[in-house]
């Protein structure tokens, strides 16, 4: 029932988690970058790029459509739907009767990508449409295994670090990997032809539009780790603390992978969640 | 639950087996595989406070993830063989076929098994699931390195589903396979050797001189 | 006593071969040592029979029954007449300078050590002792297999190594599947075998079959029974031709005997129609596969390999029947095939080193090349085909009798059939190697005195029983047609 109790919770938890989402991101550099023997940005940066965006004036090119200025705004909106479709999941032993909103949740998250898809190829540069097709071409292997492991969370619902849970935590930590464009499948830090892909998207914005689509990015991001951290029971807090200590820790230890070995990895995620499934089933 | 993490490190470990395409990369899987399995002997052997548990699940440490993966190495060094390991099935379709045998598996304990939700259930399917894993990689890669991994990969199955449904068979007993296993990996190292010096590969796909 | 001296003969000789350096001395010490072995199997047996063929368990390791007797005698007389064969065998070949002296010395340790891997299987108590026995066998044998070096040697002995060791590993799984149910539901915390015959009234008869599958398939990879027989032919005509002997004769009994343990377990516990069933599809599918095989052989080693699948097929069938004095027969059957399977190795070997090639295209005229070889073969082909008075027709002919019995006139017809196809293969190819035209160039050959020695002692027991066996003998085999049957 959603009672307007409930309602203004989840704005409340919706507007909290897109504060807290670029100071997560923030964190992750900042980890990275002291593993790495590196000072490296404040832990606030992504919040002055976002301010500094915002500031700026946006440059369009003359090719692009509608689709070109409505994708960032879609995009953003479907963040913040998503989100509050899955604070409207209740995360323990009574997950199972949510797994519908959790699905729905992440589809509509497919929408703005959907979008943004678009938009890359609206500009008709080059390496738009590059980063569009590779985005598409990614995000098929990656969707199936984040539903798959769903699924599995809401099949064993109640068995905290079970054998499901374990697994489907796996499964759901690598590909949401590959949804926020994390090394070994994408890399956020450089801007290099060859290999970029969320980034050759989104080469063309600028601006506030750029900066809109950053903070979704970030919000996304924060919807896997919030995912992830209900895998185990614990406290979202201590659950992101976790989450990114191990997303920095694969970052700096592991090589970026060619794209077509990225489908071997997606796939065992997919077949990792699958197992999970099973083993939920099964009841471990 | 940390029975749990253990099992689901090895059947995680068996699935990276079945999509690696590098030789050396499937004998370091199958050296984490191993690690696993002596976390597993540990684990068990710690809690039943036994003492002769213990003691295999030391002689599983020096023996498998020590010794053979660095026999094994030595082979690949010297022979100085090409990495790839010649998948007959990619990797996509060995996944499948992995998740399936997994599935076969929980339907065989759930059968044998009286107890279906125990611990033990669990580590019986999981070393089903890589006995079978270990057959499927003896069957589908070309190398002949795959396919000694592939053995030693079942062999690590029966070892769990031993730990898993009678509490490991007698120590003595355990002792003699590990002494078994050992001549196993020295004598397929010597034909290995001899494998690589009269073909000038270790291809076993390429191995066609008897028919009929 | 008598046991310790079957232990220590081999160990013996083992030790012994390192310090001989002369090949024909050695081999002869060592075909002397295996004539003991013989001779001493032979007094345990009556001393056996003598004391009313009760079971007798030494030391904790050793447990030896009626069964353990008929195959440790099978081992010993075949084992004996191999390594009176290698000594000519061997020495010729060091003479053509196909392998050096050292690789002689190399060859009867080898032959030491697969003998006594053999020897101790029907031997030990435990059954998880006797996997590994059997392990031993398929990795020392490798070497003999693939003792050439060459490029078809080795690819064998890889094919032998890697097939045979999956099979046993799968008989692994089986093993701890009955150990499972032992120490769960009869309380049995160890695999020795008087413990576990106990307990099996107890096991649960849900596990007892499906390990029972996986013994059957594991053991059967090594015992030959198609459709996992692939490594056979293969080794069996690169092995040296002495160790093809063995190979076809003892080892793959050897594996039979596990096997039957396991059986004899499985019918205690949910009685007999259950493996029978097993047996019978083995069986079946085993002659089909190998007659269908013969005649399209051209290899004359290879044509026996699958000779030996098409007879371990009709010994599975005549366990299948074994209410109706199947076993009785199959056992026979079995010996029988050990002696005649090994005589022809022999001939054969005799015939490849003449004509070198094992192409039956290339060789033709046998007899007149080498009168004595080609007439032992042209008999020994009677006998494998099971022509009477040959001992391996009344093999055949009970375990038929045993399929007739239990009115199974489909299985029955079947089996006439693959028998008929394997009769018509093995006469066609083989009297054609014999009594073809001879190339003009080829020179009579002579063969050793020791492979003519050999040839006859195998020749004694492929006519002597099938003129009449020896009552020790039949009474041997009817005790353990007891003993499986769980009576």
């Amino acid at each position: 029932m959603m009672t307007l109790n409930n309602i203004i919770l989840i704005t409340g938890k919706t507007v909290l988690l897109a504060l807290f989402a670029p100071l997560v991101s923030g964190i992750i550099k900042k980890i990275k970058n002291n593993l790495r023997m590196r000072k490296g940005p404040g832990i606030l940066q992504p919040y002055y790029d976002i301010q500094k965006l915002f500031l700026k004036d946006e440059v369009v090119s003359k090719n692009t459509s509608w689709i070109f200025h409505a994708a960032p705004a879609i995009v953003f909106a479907s963040c913040l739907c998503a989100s509050f479709l899955i604070f409207m999941a209740q995360p323990g032993p009574f997950i199972k009767n949510d797994l519908a909103v959790l699905i729905a949740a992440f589809f509509v998250l497919g929408l703005g990508r959907f979008f943004l898809a678009l938009a890359g190829l609206d500009a008709g540069s080059s390496f738009g449409g590059m980063g569009s097709s590779r985005e598409m071409f990614i995000s098929s292997f990656a969707e199936p295994a984040v539903f798959i492991a769903v699924f599995a969370l809401c099949m064993g619902a109640g068995n905290s670090f079970g054998i499901s849970r374990l697994l489907g935590g796996l499964a759901l930590l690598m590909a949401a990997i590959a949804e926020t464009s994390r090394i070994p499948v994408d890399n956020q830090e450089t801007h290099l032809e060859l290999t970029m892909v969320h980034e050759a998207m989104v080469l063309e914005y600028s601006g506030r539009s750029l900066a809109l689509i950053e903070l979704a990015a970030y919000i996304k991001q924060m919807l896997f780790f919030t995912v992830l951290s209900w895998y185990f029971f614990i406290p979202a807090p201590a659950g992101f603390a976790i989450i990114c200590l191990a997303v920095a820790l694969i970052e700096i230890s592991v090589a970026k992978m060619r794209l077509f070995r990225v489908v071997d990895f997606l796939s065992f995620a997919f077949f990792i969640a699958l197992l999970a499934s099973i083993a939920a089933g099964a009841g471990f | 639950m940390i029975l749990n993490f253990i099992l689901s490190g090895f059947l995680i470990i068996t699935f990276l087996l079945v999509i690696t395409k590098r030789i050396t990369g499937l004998i370091r899987a199958f050296r984490a595989q191993s690690i696993f399995l002596f976390l597993y002997t540990f684990y068990q052997g710690f809690t039943q406070r036994n003492l002769e548990l213990l003691v295999i699940c030391g002689l599983v440490f020096a023996l498998k993830a020590l010794v053979i993966p660095f026999v094994l190495l030595r082979i690949v060094r010297r022979i100085k063989a090409e990495e790839d390991l010649g998948l007959i099935i990619n990797p996509q379709l060995s996944l499948v076929i992995a998740t399936v045998f997994a599935y076969l598996s929980y339907l065989f304990a759930h059968n044998a098994m009286p107890r279906a939700n125990s611990p033990e259930s669990a580590a019986f399917i999981a070393s089903l699931t890589a006995v079978c894993i270990g057959f499927f990689l003896m069957a589908s890669r070309m190398k002949a390195l795959g396919q000694v991994i592939g053995l030693l990969v079942m062999e690590n199955g029966i070892f769990l589903a031993a730990g898993a449904i009678a509490g490991g068979m007698p120590f003595f007993i355990e002792i003699a396979l590990f002494f078994d296993i050992f001549v196993f990996v020295v004598i397929i190292e010597v034909f290995v050797y001899k494998v690589s010096r009269l073909f000038t590969h270790i291809d076993t796909s390429k191995m066609k001189s008897l028919k009929g | 006593m008598l046991i310790a001296l079957i232990i220590l003969i081999p160990v013996l000789l083992l030790i012994l071969s390192p310090f001989v350096k002369k090949t024909r001395t050695l081999g002869v010490i060592n075909a002397s040592g295996y004539a003991a072995l013989l001779v001493v199997c032979v007094l345990f047996l009556k001393t056996f029979l003598a004391k009313g063929s009760q079971a007798v368990s030494l030391w904790g390791w050793v447990y030896v029954d009626s069964l353990s007797v008929f195959f440790l005698l099978t081992t010993a007389v075949v084992s004996f007449a191999a390594s009176l064969y290698s000594i000519g065998y061997i020495c010729t070949e060091a003479e053509e300078t196909k392998i050096s002296g050292r690789k002689a010395g190399a060859y009867f340790q080898l032959f030491n050590l697969f003998c006594f891997t053999m020897l101790i299987v029907p031997l030990l108590n435990n059954l998880a002792l006797v996997w590994i026995a059997i392990e031993m066998t398929t990795l020392i044998s490798a070497f003999l297999v693939g003792f050439h070096n060459i490029k078809e040697s080795i690819e064998a002995a890889w094919k032998y190594i890697i097939i045979c060791s999956v099979g046993i590993t799968f008989a692994l799984l089986g093993i701890i599947f009955f150990y499972y149910t032992s120490s769960r539901d009869a309380q049995v915390k160890s695999l020795e075998w008087a413990g576990m015959l106990a307990g099996s009234g107890m096991f649960d008869p849900k596990i007892v079959k499906l390990a029972l599958i996986f013994i059957l398939v594991g053991y059967g990879t090594k015992a030959g029974l198609a459709p996992m027989h692939n490594w056979l032919p293969d080794a069996h005509s690169q092995a040296l031709s002495p160790i093809s002997g063995l190979l076809s004769g003892v080892l793959l009994k050897i594996s039979l005997y596990a096997i039957l343990r396991f059986v004899m377990l499985a019918n205690l516990s949910i009685g007999y129609a259950y493996s029978a069933r097993l047996f019978i599809l083995f069986g079946l599918v085993s002659l089909g596969i190998a007659g269908a095989f013969i005649l399209i052989q051209k290899d004359l080693k290879r044509l026996f390999a699958y000779s030996s699948v098409e007879n371990i097929g009709l010994v599975s069938l005549g366990l299948g029947f074994g209410a109706f004095g199947g076993i009785f027969a199959g056992l026979l059957h079995a010996f029988n095939h050990a002696v005649t399977k090994a005589f022809m190795f022999f001939c054969a070997g005799e015939a490849v080193r003449a004509f070198r090639s094992n192409n039956m295209n290339k060789m033709q005229g046998m007899i007149k090349i080498m009168p004595f070889t080609g007439t032992a073969m042209f008999l020994g082909l009677f006998a494998l085909v099971g022509m009477p008075p040959f001992s391996i027709f009344i093999g055949k002919l009970l375990i038929l009798i045993a399929v007739f019995q239990g009115k199974y006139y489909l299985i029955a017809g079947l089996t006439f059939f693959f028998i008929a196809l394997a009769f018509a293969g093995l006469l066609y190819h083989v009297s054609r190697v014999i009594l073809g035209n001879a190339p003009q160039t080829m020179p009579a050959q002579k063969e050793p005195l020791s492979a003519k020695l050999a040839l006859l002692f195998l020749g004694i027991f492929i006519l002597g029983f099938g003129l009449k066996i020896p009552q020790a003998f039949l009474h041997l085999l009817e005790n353990c047609q007891l003993l499986i049957l769980g009576k």
